[in-house]
């Protein structure tokens, strides 16, 4: 749920890229560091072992404007993709307002994407979430690979309750803003509702 | 009038000039049967399809030209100076602009494309010329991206109808041997004269239908614009009030700092298949991560040696998430990691 500070009058949400290992969590939260307006920013933290992978989280605060006089704060965040980094995984979802689920096209990683939105879905649970009650949307990173699966069977393994959903390449920034908007103005709707 | 056979170059002169009908005829070098028939109104050579051919000619492509469909100044000045430098003559395509159209005009005999092209991904764009029969002689080439040069890499399964692929960061040792092979390869007749504006095609079977010049309909793809947006300034003008502050904000708790703890054993019902997979993804994971690794280990027969910590870890990881009975009863992670290298290992000779 958003974090309400009445005192300092502010909202901060909490955005979470879930999905598999290397399938581009990481670089979709670079490129909007690096694109995003520097006043808009906070720092970027980024916990990674040397083998570049994500060991803990990435983690990105963003400023947008206010909502009846609070500001609003995104937090994004990414999780280790690894199968074995589950523990960490259900940590950063502590708390989550909305999900962006980054899925690796190729064929080979297709395994991999079910896994890791199963353990969406599952680690969302065990906190008392539905992720069919979240703001979620599904982002299909690196399209530009030849081995690239077709976004219809994507959709139809991935994404049977039709979220909606965005093609990817993330290191040269194609979709990457599409999905942070879409995802940002779900979470912001919901707030609204709740306020 | 003459035409040219195909399957040896002889030029043939021919008495009638063939109007609707085609015309049958034998070669006199090679004694190859060929049918004529006249093609009204293309910019190419006069050529011929042999009785042994596999395909039938279409109007004629320029052997010398090579055109790109690629995004980035400096991808395409790479694949610029690589082309022009071996004789070639280069033509781009933007974004924009509709690559049928121009393929249609320039009659390129490789076209170099992008796998993430703007308005339509590479490998439809292979697709749709495949089905062309007016074009589908152009050898493509597909110009795929690399995340990391030496972790990150894999043979893709599918080429969608294309001849080859080339990463970015391979264009200058890479393309033109490529591109030559595809010529190679093509037993696709030579223009030898100038273009006259009559063509006469010859071909063993019935010719094909002629060029049907259809507009090609490309879906804009659901991702938007092929710019993104820089700021989210504007995206949420009816939901926000604008207030432009700057906002820095500290780390999160140090709480998420803790390295994750064992995880916990997960009796899952779903049996051998859930196993199965299970045991898939870790070693695929560990691959994903250990890619230097994984080829020494296979290339010196010392997988398991070179990769025990994370093969442990990873079993560690399988034990705790797979009922015990299955665990005791079949070795779903040994026989995973087994049959990936043996995939890997042939993958690996493939290339060699």
């Amino acid at each position: 749920m958003s974090f309400i500070n009445y005192s300092a009058r502010e909202i901060n949400c909490k955005i979470v890229f879930y999905g598999p290992g290397l399938g581009g969590k990481t670089t979709n939260l670079q490129y909007i560091y690096k694109k995003t307006n520097p006043e808009s920013k906070g720092k970027m933290i980024s916990l990674a072992t040397e083998s570049e992978r994500t060991l803990f989280f990435d983690f990105l605060p963003l400023a947008l404007g206010t909502i009846k006089g609070f500001k609003v704060r995104f937090h994004l965040y990414t999780v280790p993709g690894q199968v074995f980094y589950d523990a960490s995984r259900k940590l950063i979802l502590k708390g989550v307002d909305g999900v962006v689920f980054v899925a690796d096209s190729q064929a080979e990683r297709l395994e991999a994407n079910i896994e890791s939105v199963e353990n969406l879905r599952k680690n969302l649970q065990e906190q008392g979430y539905s992720l069919d009650g979240l703001p979620f949307v599904v982002q299909y990173n690196k399209r530009d690979l030849p081995s690239a699966v077709s976004v219809e069977e994507l959709n139809q393994t991935l994404n049977p309750k039709g979220a909606p959903f965005f093609e990817a390449v993330a290191p040269q920034g194609r979709g990457v803003f599409e999905t942070l908007k879409e995802i940002a103005k779900q979470v912001i709707l919901q707030i609204k509702k709740g306020s | 009038m003459s035409a040219i056979c195909p399957k040896c170059q002889n030029v043939l002169q021919l008495e009638q000039i063939p109007l609707r009908k085609d015309v049958q005829m034998t070669c006199a070098v090679c004694q190859a049967a060929l049918r004529v028939s006249l093609v009204v109104g293309l910019d190419s050579a006069p050529t011929a399809g042999a009785a042994s051919g596999s395909r039938p000619s279409s109007p004629a492509l320029n052997e010398k030209r090579v055109m790109a469909a690629v995004e980035g100044e400096a991808s395409n000045e790479m694949i610029r100076e690589v082309l022009t430098t071996e004789g070639f003559e280069w033509v781009t395509v933007g974004p924009g602009q509709d690559i049928m159209t121009r393929l249609e005009k320039e009659r390129p005999a490789v076209l170099i494309v992008d796998v993430g092209f703007p308005e339509i991904h590479g490998f439809e764009i292979a697709e749709l010329i495949r089905k062309r029969s007016d074009l589908k002689e152009i050898g493509v080439i597909l110009l795929a991206s690399i995340y990391d040069k030496t972790r990150y890499k894999r043979e893709p399964d599918s080429l969608y109808g294309a001849d080859d692929y080339v990463e970015r960061h391979h264009i200058q040792d890479q393309l033109l041997s490529k591109i030559h092979r595809i010529l190679g390869t093509r037993s696709r007749p030579i223009p030898e004269t100038a273009p006259p504006t009559e063509t006469v095609r010859t071909a063993a079977e019935p010719p094909p239908q002629s060029p049907i010049r259809t507009a090609t309909a490309t879906q804009p793809r659901s991702s938007g614009p092929s710019e993104p947006a820089m700021t989210l300034d504007g995206v949420f003008e009816d939901l926000l009030e604008k207030e432009g502050k700057t906002t820095v904000e500290k780390a999160p708790a140090e709480d998420l700092k803790k390295p994750p703890p064992k995880p916990k054993r997960v009796e899952d019902p779903a049996a051998h298949e859930t196993a199965k997979r299970l045991a898939r993804i870790i070693i695929s994971d560990i691959a994903l991560y250990n890619q230097r690794a994984i080829e020494e280990g296979i290339r010196n027969g010392t997988f398991y040696e070179v990769l025990h910590e994370e093969i442990d870890e990873g079993k560690k990881l399988y034990e705790s998430r797979v009922p015990s009975a299955i665990v005791v009863s079949t070795d779903y992670y040994r026989e995973a990691i087994d049959d990936f290298i043996e995939k890997r290992k042939a993958e690996m000779q493939r290339r060699a």
